[in-house]
C-alpha cells in the first residue's frame, strides 16, 4: 500500500487555478507572511507542538497522554507532542515525555500505547484556514476528539471533529529552584535521629533509567 | 543600624548610634540571633563551607568528658549520703532503683579507680563531674558535712591531679536533698538560694584550691520545666507555670549569688572560673527565608536558652518576647536585681543533649522543625550574647540499651556534632575552648532509666566488679583527641599526571531505543505536491512530474545528529550505549530480525566513529522499569530458564556479525549482579538467575572469541555494579567482615568466576553454609559443572566497573527472610559526607580501595570504569558533578599511577539526567588521539557554554571502516 490510492482521494482539478491564483498572486505582490500561516506550523520534519483545543470543548484544553495509557484534555499546558509525518498528509502523534504514541481505537476512544501501530496509530491531517487543524483516523476515518471530562471515556456522544490549534511549545517553564529543601526533621526520640541506618540494598542507578 | 552610624562621621552619626544603643538596652531586643536563619542558603552542595571540615582543633583546646553524680555513683544510703528527690523519683515514678543503691548503676563511689582509668584510656584534658549535695550534706543544710563524702572528692581531685586531667566541677547536677524539697517545696522556695550558697561556698572552701572551673547549676531549665511543669523530672510535680518560672528564677538569683560570692570571697587566691551550664535544643524554620518562622525560631529559643542566658549573659533581665508573653506569671527582677544578674558568668557553658529534645510535646516548638545543628546553635549563642568564649560542658547523642559496645550511630553522632563545633570555631570564628563528650559512663538515665545508654564505657550493670568495657566511641573519640581533630588520612594528597594515551574518555548512556520510521518520507516519495490552501485545504499530487528521491541514509534518523553533536562537544573519545534487545529481536529469536533497529545502531556506530568516537556497545541492559527482555522470553521465566542465556548466545552472535567490524570494545549484560533484585521472591530464584546470567554472558563471549575475534579483534567483558565497602565501624571487627563480605557477595559473586578460579567465590560460599547450619536461609547457589567452569573461567578480557559510591556496612545479626538478608549486612548514612540528593554518598577514595581489590584479587587484569557519576538537580552549575567527577579522576590516576592499576578508560555515567547533557557536560581530556599534550591532566572544560570547536582528528582507523553506501556524515 502506499499513497497512491490515498493521494487518489485528493484529486479536485477544480480547485487548481483559484490556489494557483494566490501563489501567483502572493509571489508578485510580495507579501509578508504573517506569523500567523499554518504553514510555519513546518518548521521541520518534526514538529514539537501542543494540541490546544476550545472547540465543543466547555472549556480550553490541552491534549495530554498520560503514562498509564489514557488521553486527557488537561486544562494546564501539558508536556510536549511529536508530530512526524509518515507521508503526505499523515501523522504520528509522540507524547515525547510518556514515550507513548497516540492512537485510537475502532470505537473512537483514544488510548496511547507504546508501541507504533500504523494501523491505529495514523492521522490525517487536515488543515483549517483559520489556522486550526482537524485530525481523522487513517484507519477508521474517526475523528480525533478529546473524550469529555464529564462524560465516562467510553461514552462517545454524537459530536463533530474537534478542532485543534498546533501551539508551538512554550520555553519549559523553569523547574522550582534548587534551594537546599528543608531537611526531614531529625526524629529526636530515636537513638538514630538523622536516619542514618538503612536498608541494606540501595537502587542502583544504572537501573534508575 | 550599620548603615546609619557609618554613612556621615562625627557627632551626628555617634549620636544616632548612641539612640540606637540606648533604645537596645531599654527594649533589651537583642535578638540578633535571628541572622542565623536569615542567612541565604548554603550556596549549592558543594560549598566549601558546608563540608566535612579536616582539621584540628585549637592547641590549648580542652577535651573532657562528663558524669552526673546521681547518674553513676551509687552508693545512696550508704556512707551517710541523704536520699535526694531522684531516688524518691526513681522509686515512686519509674520503678527503679536507679541510683539508689539498687545494684542497678555503674557504682562509681565504690569504683573510683575504673573511672580514672577509663579517662586514662581516652586522654581527657578534663573531667566533669558533679559533687553529690545530699552526699555533702543528707538533709541539704550546710552544717556538718559528712567526712566520708569529703574524703571521696578529695581523693577523685587528688587522683586527677596527679594525672593532670583538670576537674570541672558541677555544684548541682539536679540531685536536690530530699529534705528540701520536704521542708521547703524545693526550687520553688527563694531560701533555697542562701542554702545553695552554703553549700556552693563549703564546696569552695574544700575543695577550690584544685578546681579551676565551676559550674553551679546543671541545666536550669529541665530543672524548672521538667521538675515543676510537665512533672517529668524529678520532683516530679505538674504545678503550672508560676512554679514553673518562680522555681527557674530562684535558680538564676542562686546562682548569680554564688557567683558573686566566689568573685568576692575565692577567686583573689582561687583564680579560677565559675558559669552555669545552659542548655538547649535547636530549631529551624519550617519555610527557609519566611520571616514570620523566623520569628517563631527565634521565639522558641528565647524561651528555653534565653530565659536563663538573657538575665546571666545578657542585660541582667527575662527577654523581652518572654515578658511581654507571660505577664505576670514571670517574676520580676528589680533594678538592684537586674545589676546584681548580670555578667555572673566567666564563660558561656553549653549543653546540647538528647534531654532538651524530650519528649517531643513538651517542647516550645512553635510549628518549626528542631534540628541537631550544634554550629548553628552556636552561631545564635556568638549574635546573642556577644560572642562569649564557650565550654561545650555536655554533649552526645544515646543508645538503646541493648547496644553494648559495638555503638556505631554514637560514632557517626559524635563525628557530626565535633565537626560542626570545629566548623564553629574554624569558619565561624566562635570561641569553644573546651568540649565535653557526655557521657564517661553507661549510667541512669533521669526519665529514661536504664532504657537508654550514654557512656563512651560500657557498664555491666548487673554484674559484681561494674567494668568499664571502652566502646567503639570511646576508641574513636580517643583518635580524635589523639590527632586533636580530624586529620585527612582516607585520602592522599593530588597527584600530578596523565593516563596513557590510549586511554579512553567517555560517556556512558542506557538503552538508545531506535528509531522505527527514518523520519520522512520526503526523500523517498518521487511525487510533488501542491496544497490547495484556499479550497479544501489537501494536498494535490502534480500529474506527470517525478522527483528523484534518494538511497535511505544515516541522517534520517534526527536523533542520532543531536546526540553526536553533544558528544563532540564533550570531546569524548568513546561512546558506550545500549541496544534494545526486545527491539531487536521482538521474537527473542533470529525468526524476526529488526532490521531497521540494527541499522539505527550501526548508523549511531558510523555516525559516531567519523567524529572519532568509538563505540562501547551493551547488548543487553535491565532497567527497574523494563526487564529488557523479548516478550516470549520474559513469558517463558526469564532468567530463570536457562533457555534464555542460548537465546542470549544467539542474539549476541547476530549484534557481532552485524556490528562487530565497527565496534571494538562490547559489554554483554550491564550489571547482572544487580538484576538479581529482580529475582528476589526467594534466595533460590535469586542465585539461579545469576547462574544464568553469567552462562549466557560466558557463552557470548566464548562465540565471539571462536567466531568473530580473529577478524574482529575486539574485546567482550560484562559490567559489574562494584560499589565500595567500608567497615561502618572501624572498631568492629565484625563490620570489617560484613564490608569484604558484601563485596564477596556483590562484587566477587560474578568476577571470582570469571577472573578467578571458576567457580563462585568461596567466602561467600562458606558464609551460606555456615547460615544453613545456623537454620537461616534455605538457599544454596547453584554448583557449576565441570564444563560450565570452563565456559565460565577467563570468559572476559577486561574488567569492567559501574562504580557510584561507597556503602558504609553494618553487620547485622542473621536473620532469615529476604534473600539479600543472606548477607547479614546493613548500610550506615555517614551524614558528614557530602552526598547527592538520592542520598549517593560522594567518596572519591572509595574508587582507588576498589580498583586495589580487584587488583589484589584478580591480577593484572585490564580495567574500565564503565559507569560513574551522580545525580545533580542543579540546572546549569552542577557543582556537585563537577566535584564528583574531579574528585574519583583523580583517585582513578592515583590507582594507576601509583598502585600500577591498568585502567583503560573512564566512563562518566549521564543516564541519570538525560538533560545534564545539555546543560552541562563533563570533565575530559583534551582527548587528542595523537596524545602530543605533555601536560593535559589538569584541563577540565566545562560545557555549560559551548567550547571551543572540537578539533577533528582522522581516526586512525576511519579509512579501514566499510561504510554502507549511501551514509553520510552528520555533521558537517
Amino acid at each position: 500500500m502506499g499513497w497512491d490510492e490515498a493521494g487518489a482521494g485528493f484529486e479536485h482539478p477544480g480547485l487548481w487555478f483559484p490556489m494557483l491564483g494566490v501563489l501567483l498572486l502572493g509571489a508578485c505582490q510580495a507579501y509578508p507572511i504573517p506569523d500567523s500561516s499554518p504553514l510555519l506550523q513546518f518548521g521541520g520534519q518534526v514538529r514539537q507542538r501542543h494540541l490546544y483545543t476550545d472547540d465543543i470543548q466547555e472549556t480550553e484544553a490541552h491534549l495530554e497522554i498520560r503514562a498509564d495509557g489514557t488521553v486527557v484534555g488537561a486544562a494546564r499546558q501539558s508536556p510536549e507532542l511529536e508530530l512526524k509525518a509518515l507521508k503526505p498528509g499523515v501523522i504520528q502523534i509522540l507524547g515525547v515525555k510518556t514515550s507513548r504514541f497516540l492512537c485510537q481505537r475502532p470505537d473512537g476512544a483514544l488510548y496511547g500505547s507504546l508501541h507504533f501501530d500504523p494501523e491505529a496509530c495514523s492521522f490525517r491531517e487536515l488543515l483549517l484556514e483559520d489556522g486550526y487543524n482537524v485530525y481523522w483516523s487513517e484507519t477508521y476515518g474517526l475523528p480525533l476528539h478529546l473524550p469529555s471530562p464529564s462524560s465516562p471515556y467510553r461514552d462517545l456522544g454524537p459530536r463533530g471533529p474537534v478542532r485543534f490549534l498546533p501551539l508551538p511549545g512554550l520555553p519549559p517553564a523553569p523547574p522550582d529552584p534548587p534551594g537546599i529543601l528543608a531537611p526531614e526533621p531529625p526524629d529526636v526520640g530515636s537513638s538514630d535521629p538523622l536516619s542514618m541506618v538503612g536498608p541494606s540494598q540501595g537502587r542502583s542507578p544504572s537501573y534508575a533509567s | 543600624r550599620a548603615a546609619g552610624t557609618m554613612s556621615r562621621r562625627g557627632p551626628r552619626g555617634s549620636v544616632v548610634l548612641a539612640a540606637l544603643v540606648v533604645l537596645r538596652a531599654v527594649a533589651g531586643l537583642s535578638g540578633d540571633g535571628r541572622a542565623v536563619w536569615s542567612k541565604a542558603p548554603g550556596s549549592g552542595p558543594v560549598n566549601e563551607s558546608q563540608l566535612f571540615l579536616y582539621g584540628t582543633f585549637p592547641k590549648d583546646f580542652l577535651w573532657g568528658a562528663g558524669t552526673g553524680a546521681f547518674q553513676v555513683e551509687g552508693g545512696a544510703e550508704g556512707d551517710g549520703r541523704g536520699p535526694s528527690i531522684w531516688d524518691r523519683f526513681a522509686r515512686t515514678r519509674l520503678g527503679s532503683g536507679g541510683g539508689a543503691g539498687g545494684g542497678s548503676d555503674s557504682d562509681s563511689y565504690a569504683f573510683l579507680e575504673k573511672d580514672l582509668s577509663a579517662l586514662d584510656f581516652l586522654g581527657v584534658s578534663f573531667y566533669h563531674f558533679s559533687i553529690s549535695w545530699p552526699r555533702l550534706f543528707p538533709d541539704g543544710e550546710a552544717r556538718a558535712a559528712n567526712a566520708r563524702g569529703v574524703r571521696f572528692y578529695n581523693a577523685l581531685l587528688d587522683a586527677l591531679a596527679r594525672r593532670g586531667v583538670q576537674p570541672v566541677a558541677t555544684l548541682f547536677h539536679w540531685d536536690l536533698p530530699l529534705a528540701l524539697q520536704r521542708r521547703y517545696g524545693g526550687w520553688r522556695n527563694a531560701s533555697l538560694v542562701g542554702l545553695f550558697n552554703d553549700y556552693a561556698t563549703f564546696c569552695f572552701r574544700a575543695f577550690g584550691d584544685r578546681v579551676k572551673y565551676w559550674l553551679t547549676i546543671h541545666n536550669p531549665y529541665l530543672v524548672a520545666w521538667h521538675g515543676y511543669g510537665t512533672g517529668a523530672h524529678a520532683p516530679g510535680e505538674a504545678a503550672g507555670a508560676a512554679a514553673v518560672y518562680a522555681a527557674g528564677h530562684n535558680l538564676l538569683k542562686a546562682h548569680s549569688k554564688v557567683w558573686h560570692n566566689y568573685n568576692i570571697n575565692f577567686r583573689p587566691h582561687q583564680k579560677g572560673w565559675l558559669s552555669i551550664t545552659l542548655g538547649s535544643h535547636w530549631i529551624e524554620p519550617n519555610r527557609s527565608e519566611n520571616m514570620m518562622d523566623i520569628v517563631k525560631c527565634q521565639q522558641s529559643m528565647v524561651s528555653v536558652l534565653g530565659w536563663f542566658a538573657h538575665p546571666i549573659h545578657g542585660e541582667g533581665d527575662y527577654p523581652e518576647e518572654m515578658k511581654k508573653k507571660l505577664l505576670s506569671i514571670l517574676p520580676l527582677f528589680s533594678e538592684a536585681e537586674k545589676s546584681e544578674m548580670r555578667g555572673t558568668a566567666d564563660f558561656f557553658a553549653f549543653s546540647f543533649g538528647p534531654n532538651n529534645f524530650k519528649p517531643l510535646n513538651t517542647m516550645a516548638k512553635m510549628g518549626q522543625n528542631v534540628s541537631l545543628n550544634l554550629r548553628e546553635v552556636l552561631n545564635w549563642i556568638k549574635l546573642e550574647y556577644d560572642n562569649p568564649r564557650i565550654l561545650i560542658a555536655e554533649n552526645g547523642w544515646f543508645t538503646d540499651s541493648h547496644v553494648k559496645t559495638e555503638d556505631t550511630t554514637a560514632i557517626y553522632m559524635m563525628k557530626n556534632f565535633l565537626n560542626q563545633v570545629l566548623q564553629a570555631i574554624r569558619l565561624d570564628e566562635i570561641q569553644v575552648f573546651g568540649y565535653t563528650a557526655w557521657s564517661l559512663l553507661d549510667g541512669f538515665e533521669w526519665q529514661d532509666a536504664y532504657t537508654t545508654r550514654r557512656g563512651l564505657f560500657y557498664v555491666d550493670f548487673n554484674s559484681k566488679q561494674k567494668e568499664r568495657i571502652p566502646k567503639s566511641s570511646a576508641h574513636y573519640y580517643k583518635q580524635i583527641i589523639r590527632e586533636n581533630g580530624f586529620t585527612l588520612k582516607e585520602s592522599t594528597p593530588d597527584v600530578q599526571g596523565q593516563f596513557p594515551c590510549d586511554f579512553s574518555w567517555g560517556v556512558t548512556e542506557s538503552v538508545l531505543k531506535p528509531e522505527a520510521v527514518a523520519s520522512s518520507p520526503q526523500f523517498s516519495d518521487p511525487h510533488l505536491y501542491v496544497w490547495n490552501a484556499t479550497g479544501n485545504r489537501l494536498l494535490h499530487r502534480v500529474e506527470g512530474v517525478r522527483l528523484k528521491t534518494r538511497p535511505a541514509q544515516c541522517t534520517d534518523f534526527v536523533s542520532i545528529k543531536k546526540q553526536l553533536e553533544m558528544l563532540a562537544r564533550m570531546k569524548v573519545t568513546h561512546y558506550r550505549f545500549a541496544l534494545d534487545w526486545a527491539s531487536v529481536l521482538p521474537t527473542g529469536d533470529l525468526s524476526t530480525v529488526n532490521r531497521q533497529a540494527l541499522r539505527y545502531y550501526r548508523c549511531v556506530v558510523s555516525e559516531g566513529l567519523k567524529l572519532s568516537i568509538s563505540p562501547m556497545v551493551t547488548l543487553y541492559h535491565p532497567t527497574h522499569a523494563h526487564l529488557g527482555l523479548p516478550t516470549p522470553l520474559l513469558h517463558s521465566g526469564g532468567w530463570l530458564n536457562p533457555s534464555t542465556a542460548q537465546a542470549f548466545e544467539a542474539y549476541a552472535g547476530l549484534c557481532f556479525r552485524e556490528l562487530g567490524d565497527l565496534v571494538k570494545l562490547w559489554i554483554t549484560i550491564n550489571e547482572p549482579n544487580r538484576l538479581s533484585d529482580a529475582y528476589s521472591r526467594s534466595g533460590n530464584d535469586t542465585y539461579r538467575a545469576a547462574h544464568h546470567l553469567l552462562l549466557a554472558h560466558a557463552r557470548a563471549w566464548r562465540l565471539y572469541d571462536r567466531r568473530f575475534r580473529p577478524a574482529q579483534r575486539g574485546a567482550v567483558s560484562l559490567a559489574l555494579h562494584a560499589d565500595w565497602a567500608e567497615p561502618a565501624n572501624p572498631f568492629a571487627a565484625s563490620h570489617r567482615r560484613a564490608a569484604e563480605r558484601l563485596l564477596q557477595f556483590e562484587l566477587a559473586w560474578f568476577a571470582e568466576p570469571l577472573f578467578g578460579s571458576g567457580d563462585y567465590p568461596p567466602a561467600a560460599r562458606a558464609h551460606l553454609a555456615a547460615r544453613a547450619r545456623r537454620g537461616l536461609a534455605g538457599a544454596a547457589p547453584p554448583r557449576f559443572s565441570e564444563a560450565e567452569r570452563r565456559l565460565v573461567r577467563g570468559a572476559a578480557d577486561f574488567c569492567a566497573l559501574n562504580h557510584f559510591t561507597t556503602r558504609f556496612v553494618l553487620h547485622e545479626q542473621p536473620r532469615g527472610g529476604r534473600p539479600d538478608s543472606d548477607r547479614d549486612v546493613r548500610f550506615l548514612q555517614d551524614v558528614t559526607r557530602l552526598r547527592s540528593p538520592s542520598r549517593l554518598a560522594v567518596v572519591p577514595w572509595g574508587a582507588r580501595r576498589l580498583l586495589r581489590w580487584v587488583r589484589h584479587n584478580y591480577g593484572d587484569v585490564d580495567v574500565y570504569i564503565t559507569a560513574n557519576g551522580i545525580d545533580d538537580p542543579a540546572l546549569e552549575d552542577d557543582r556537585l558533578r563537577k566535584y564528583y567527577v574531579e574528585k574519583y579522576i583523580q583517585e582513578a590516576l592515583k590507582a594507576y599511577l601509583i598502585d600500577k592499576v591498568k585502567i583503560k578508560g573512564y566512563y562518566s555515567s549521564i543516564q541519570f539526567y538525560n538533560k545534564v547533557i545539555s546543560n552541562s557536560g563533563f570533565p575530559s581530556e583534551n582527548s587528542s588521539p595523537r596524545c602530543t599534550q605533555t601536560q593535559r591532566n589538569k584541563e577540565w572544560h566545562c560545557l555549560l557554554i559551548p567550547c571551543q570547536k572540537r578539533k577533528f582528528w582522522k581516526a586512525k582507523n576511519l579509512q579501514h571502516i566499510p561504510l554502507k553506501k549511501g551514509h553520510k556524515r552528520v555533521l558537517s
